[in-house]
C-alpha cells in the first residue's frame, strides 16, 4: 500500500463520520418536516427556488473545476491545475456571497430565529422550526465549504511558493475527495431545503 | 494500488453535463404538483447526481474494494439511522398504548 493509497483511506473514514454528521441533521428536518407538515411547507415557501438553483450549479461546477484540477495534475500540467484550483476557490466564494445575499433576505422577512423572528409574523409557529433548521445547516454546510476554500488556497499557495515544487498529488486528491463532499451534501440540502412540498 | 486509473478529461465533461441535466430536471418537476411524489422525485434525481458525483469525481468506480467499502458502510450506517428513527415516529401514533 502507497502512502497516496493510505492517505485516501483515511479521507473515507473521516468523510463517512462526516455522512453520519450531516445524516443527524437531514433526519431532524425530515421529523419536523413530518410532524407538521403545513407549518414546514409555509416556511420552505420563502426560500428563493432560483437563488437555490443558482447555487446548485455553483457548486456543481465548482466539482468539475476541481475534478479537471486533479486530473492536470495528474498528466503533468501544474500550471493549469493551479488556474483550475483559484476557480474552484473563486466558485465557492460566489456560492457563499449569493449565500449571503439569501441570508440578507431572511434577515428583511426577520426569519432568524431567536435574533429576528418578527413577533407579530404571519407565518405559523411551527415555521421557526424550519428556519432554525435551515440556518443550522446551510451555515454549517457553508463552513465545510469555507474550509474547504481555505485549504485549497493553502497548498496551491504553498505548491507555487515552494522552489522544489514536490508531488501534491496524495494531498490533491484529498482535497478534491472533501471538496465533492461538501458537494454532496448541498445536492441533498438542495431538495430538502428548496423543492419538496414547494407546489 | 497507485495505479489507479484517472478518467479522461472527456469523461469529466460528460459527467458535469449530466449533472446539470438532472439539476434542469430537479428544478422543472419542482414546479409541477406533483404532491406525495414530490420527495422520491427530488430525492431520487439528487441521489443520481450524487452517484455520478462519488463514483467519477471521487473517483469510486477506479477504486478498489477497502475505500468503496467505507463509502457503503457510511451510507449503511445512515440508513439505520434512518431507518429506525423514522420507524419509530412513522408508527408512534398509530397504536394505542398499553396501560392507557
Amino acid at each position: 500500500m502507497d502512502a497516496a493509497y493510505k492517505a485516501r483511506f483515511g479521507m473515507w473514514i473521516f468523510l463517512g463520520t462526516e455522512v453520519l454528521f450531516f445524516g443527524g441533521l437531514f433526519v431532524a428536518l425530515f421529523i419536523n418536516f413530518y410532524l407538521a407538515p403545513l407549518d414546514f411547507r409555509e416556511g420552505l415557501r420563502h426560500m428563493d427556488v432560483f437563488l437555490g438553483a443558482v447555487n446548485t450549479f455553483v457548486l456543481l461546477t465548482s466539482s468539475w473545476t476541481m475534478a479537471m484540477a486533479l486530473h492536470s495534475m495528474n498528466s503533468n500540467q501544474p500550471q493549469k491545475a493551479m488556474k483550475l484550483m483559484v476557480t474552484t476557490i473563486l466558485l465557492g466564494l460566489a456560492f457563499l456571497i449569493i449565500k449571503g445575499t439569501e441570508y440578507y433576505e431572511h434577515g428583511r422577512e426577520h426569519l432568524i430565529p431567536a435574533l429576528d423572528w418578527h413577533p407579530a409574523s404571519p407565518l405559523p409557529k411551527a415555521a421557526v422550526l424550519f428556519f432554525f433548521m435551515y440556518f443550522v445547516m446551510t451555515l454549517l454546510h457553508a463552513l465545510h465549504l469555507s474550509i474547504g476554500m481555505g485549504l485549497i488556497g493553502f497548498f496551491s499557495w504553498r505548491y507555487s511558493k515552494s522552489s522544489q515544487p514536490g508531488h501534491l498529488g496524495p494531498t490533491l486528491d484529498n482535497l478534491g475527495l472533501y471538496w465533492h463532499f461538501v458537494d454532496l451534501v448541498w445536492i441533498f440540502l438542495f431538495p430538502s431545503l428548496y423543492l419538496i412540498g414547494r407546489t | 494500488m497507485n495505479s489507479r486509473k484517472d478518467f479522461s478529461l472527456r469523461t469529466l465533461n460528460f459527467v458535469y453535463l449530466g449533472l446539470l441535466l438532472l439539476l434542469g430536471l430537479t428544478v422543472t418537476a419542482s414546479f409541477f404538483p406533483l404532491g406525495a411524489w414530490s420527495l422520491p422525485v427530488s430525492f431520487g434525481i439528487a441521489a443520481g447526481k450524487a452517484v455520478l458525483v462519488g463514483l467519477f469525481f471521487m473517483n469510486l468506480k477506479n477504486e478498489g474494494g477497502p475505500l468503496r467499502l467505507i463509502a457503503v458502510a457510511a451510507l449503511l450506517w445512515l440508513s439505520l439511522l434512518l431507518a429506525f428513527t423514522f420507524g419509530d415516529y412513522l408508527t408512534r401514533f398509530s397504536f394505542g398504548v398499553l396501560g392507557k
